[in-house]
């Protein structure tokens, strides 16, 4: 076969392709209502979706029928794998779009220091655990890249997630609450950025050295928070008058993200990046109206964010690669740290005992965005298959038990 | 009733609207009982255009400064201990001057004391007109309602809007939850903030003005800033009580959003320690 044919599905793989998208789709909407229905988060249905219908389910009971539907190379492969990255990066779009740039000035001292030691304490435990004991991560000896990436890993934390349960808590509105989001804005920004230092890091596939990649990637940024806000500014009203809406602005919107994304892409840095950059400078549009906002949500939320978290279910063997003492120390060593940490800071900005371990533990929630991050590492060849188990389970984990973590120590403030 | 600010400082600049600022400054200070000051940061060459814009009563009133605008301005008015300083501005300015800042947007800025901008001067009558007063996201509302009810019992304006603005940042990207769940969320969030506003309202008396509570839901400071101008509101009261940066200007918030494009009037309230001084 011609490299040109082998470039193009036949009859056959395109069927495969639209019936593994079915199934895949399907099967993660299925599971996550019924993980809803039990009052888990319903990213947790769909990553499971993934995983019964990967290597660690179908791949074991029906070999040939998994390698059918989900291949692992071939041109299959590449258009499932297609998708995939435009999923993350659409994902990582809406994730910017929350991102308040002036929440940091708004609530001021107190969630600055909340923040800054909420990433500087797990951080530090992070870089200090890749030296110290590399090999219980999988590494046999550690680098600054893996260093950087696990001190990342550990102090993120899921806007989303935190937000929501806030709202669940009915924190949303306190003080106490504001400060949370405000952290973990702070947080979400200053860790991408860290990550995409290390993507760039590790050097592209086009010729450009990581110096260069960095650099690009700095301008990047500060022109898109800077004059690519300005601009938004101007066009978004002017989009909003002459074209239709919502969809002229959703197609300005996608279009520009999508060539945010190739441009990351293209540096080495990753696509999911460039959208995430674009979508915080479009989210701090306020001519972004919020109905536009919540019509792209739905349509990521519903077809594209699915088909992600099952894919990440996909990738990997769940039980082969379930390593219990480095899911432990993962788990203990990221909560430790966050905990710790944003509770040093809220310590320091005047706050009770209390109070500093309900905001500990409320910046905890690790969600998507962890999963994402050990996704990203696990593809780049940083970390291995038991080490994204590992985070994978430490990000459904601490996600799960923030909230009823910070109701308990609320209801001990209290009293 | 005693109203809590005593004195206003009015910078008039030779320009056409002086006399229009004059009056309408002159026109508040009558209504709330203060006594008026005014300054001129410039040379001598405008000193017959003032006073022929300033009533005769007013002229020892009248004081003259040399240097930067803006710097003297914000001097005397904590030399004289101002409370509120009232500026003509323009409406809105290209990007680079927003940027850099005109005189009366660094008075807004940087000012000690309330400042009221005065983008309309017109010699229109306080009462009868539309306000609103944009209270404070979390937080007390009631210093801010005890201001504008104080302003109303003078001043008999005939409508005013109590805007409580929110925003929900994080929460609608729900991935882990059903939309129709999200929006009832939503919809009992903004009622809960109605309630909430409805009954800190009963406690202040507004003269006869009919007073609505309003939710709106967006950025803070944007969505007041943008319901002023499409409602066409007479006055905006908005509260500040910090001093705004060029990092506020480039990551936009609160009242920024306000400066950009004014209302008619914008009073930036710097309320706390003017209530303190307050006679019930």
């Amino acid at each position: 076969m011609t490299p040109l044919a082998l470039a193009k599905l036949d009859h056959h793989e395109m069927v495969l392709l639209l019936v593994a998208l079915g199934v895949l789709l399907g099967s993660a909407r299925f599971l996550g209502e019924l993980a809803r229905k039990l009052h888990l988060p319903s990213v947790l249905g769909e990553i499971l979706a993934g995983v019964l219908l990967g290597k660690t389910l179908l791949g074991r009971v029906a070999p040939d029928l998994g390698a059918s539907l989900f291949p692992t190379e071939g041109p299959l492969a590449v258009a499932l794998d297609a998708f995939s990255s435009i999923a993350i990066a659409l994902f990582l779009l809406v994730a910017g779009l929350e991102v308040d740039l002036s929440m940091m000035l708004r609530k001021g001292k107190l969630a600055l220091l909340v923040g800054f030691w909420g990433m500087v304490l797990p951080f530090g435990i992070g870089i200090g655990a890749a030296y110290a004991i590399p090999s219980i991560f999988g590494v046999a000896e550690s680098s600054l890249a893996f260093a950087l990436f696990l001190a990342t890993a550990l102090s993120i934390s899921a806007l989303p997630v935190i937000a929501r349960t806030l709202m669940d808590l009915g924190l949303y509105r306190s003080e106490l609450g504001m400060v949370i989001v405000a952290a973990a804005v702070f947080n979400d920004l200053v860790g991408w950025m860290v990550f995409a230092v290390v993507l760039g890091m590790l050097g592209s596939s086009n010729g450009l050295e990581p110096s260069q990649t960095l650099w690009m990637l700095l301008v990047f940024v500060a022109v898109m928070l800077s004059v690519g806000r300005l601009a938004l500014n101007r066009v978004l009203p002017w989009l909003q008058t002459h074209a239709s809406w919502p969809g002229g602005v959703l197609s300005f919107a996608l279009t520009l993200a999508l060539f945010c994304s190739a441009f990351t892409e293209f540096i080495g840095v990753h696509a999911v990046f460039g959208a995430f950059i674009f979508g915080v400078a479009l989210g701090d549009s306020v001519h972004f109206r919020e109905a536009t906002r919540l019509t792209l949500d739905r349509f990521i939320s519903f077809f594209f964010a699915p088909l992600f978290f099952a894919s990440i279910g996909l990738q990997v063997d769940f039980i082969a690669n379930f390593n219990l003492p480095l899911t432990l120390l993962v788990f203990v060593i990221a909560t430790l740290g966050k905990v710790l940490g944003c509770g040093v800071g809220a310590r320091l900005g005047g706050m009770n005992l209390n109070s500093a371990l309900v905001v500990g533990f409320g910046m905890n929630a690790r969600g998507a965005m962890e999963i994402i991050l050990g996704l990203l590492a696990l593809q780049s060849g940083l970390i291995g298959e038991d080490m994204f188990v590992a985070l994978v389970v430490m990000a459904v984990g601490t996600s799960m038990i923030s909230g009823p973590l910070m109701q308990k120590f609320m209801k001990k403030g209290e009293s | 009733m005693k109203f809590p600010l005593k004195k206003l400082l009015v910078p008039l600049a030779a320009w056409s609207r002086a006399a229009v600022i004059a009056s309408q400054a002159i026109s508040i200070a009558h209504h709330i009982g203060a006594e008026v000051f005014f300054l001129h940061v410039g040379d001598d060459s405008a000193r017959e255009l003032l006073l022929k814009a300033i009533p005769p009563e007013h002229h020892s009133k009248l004081y003259f400064r040399h240097g930067r605008p803006g710097r003297e301005i914000l001097k005397a008015a904590r030399e004289l201990k101002v409370d509120l300083v009232v500026l003509g501005a323009l409406q809105s300015e290209t990007a680079l001057k927003y940027y850099v800042s005109s005189i009366a947007r660094q008075v807004a800025r940087e000012a000690d004391c309330s400042v009221l901008l005065l983008a309309e001067p017109e010699l229109c009558r306080m009462e009868s007109e539309h306000w609103g007063v944009a209270v404070p996201e979390i937080g007390e509302l009631e210093p801010m309602l005890k201001l504008m009810s104080h302003l109303a019992q003078f001043a008999k304006p005939k409508k005013i809007d109590v805007i409580r603005e929110y925003s929900l940042s994080g929460a609608d990207l729900t991935l882990d939850d059903d939309f129709n769940a999200a929006v009832a969320r939503a919809k009992s969030f903004e009622n809960q903030l109605l309630e909430e506003l409805k009954t800190s309202i009963q406690q202040f008396d507004f003269a006869n003005a009919e007073v609505r509570p309003l939710c709106l839901r967006g950025r803070t400071g944007a969505e007041s800033a943008a319901y002023a101008r499409r409602e066409h509101v007479d006055m905006l009261m908005v509260e500040e009580p910090h001093k705004l940066t060029f990092l506020d200007r480039f990551f936009q918030h609160g009242t920024e959003f306000a400066l950009e494009s004014l209302p008619k009037r914008l009073w930036i309230c710097r309320a706390p320690k003017y209530l303190e001084k307050s006679e019930s």
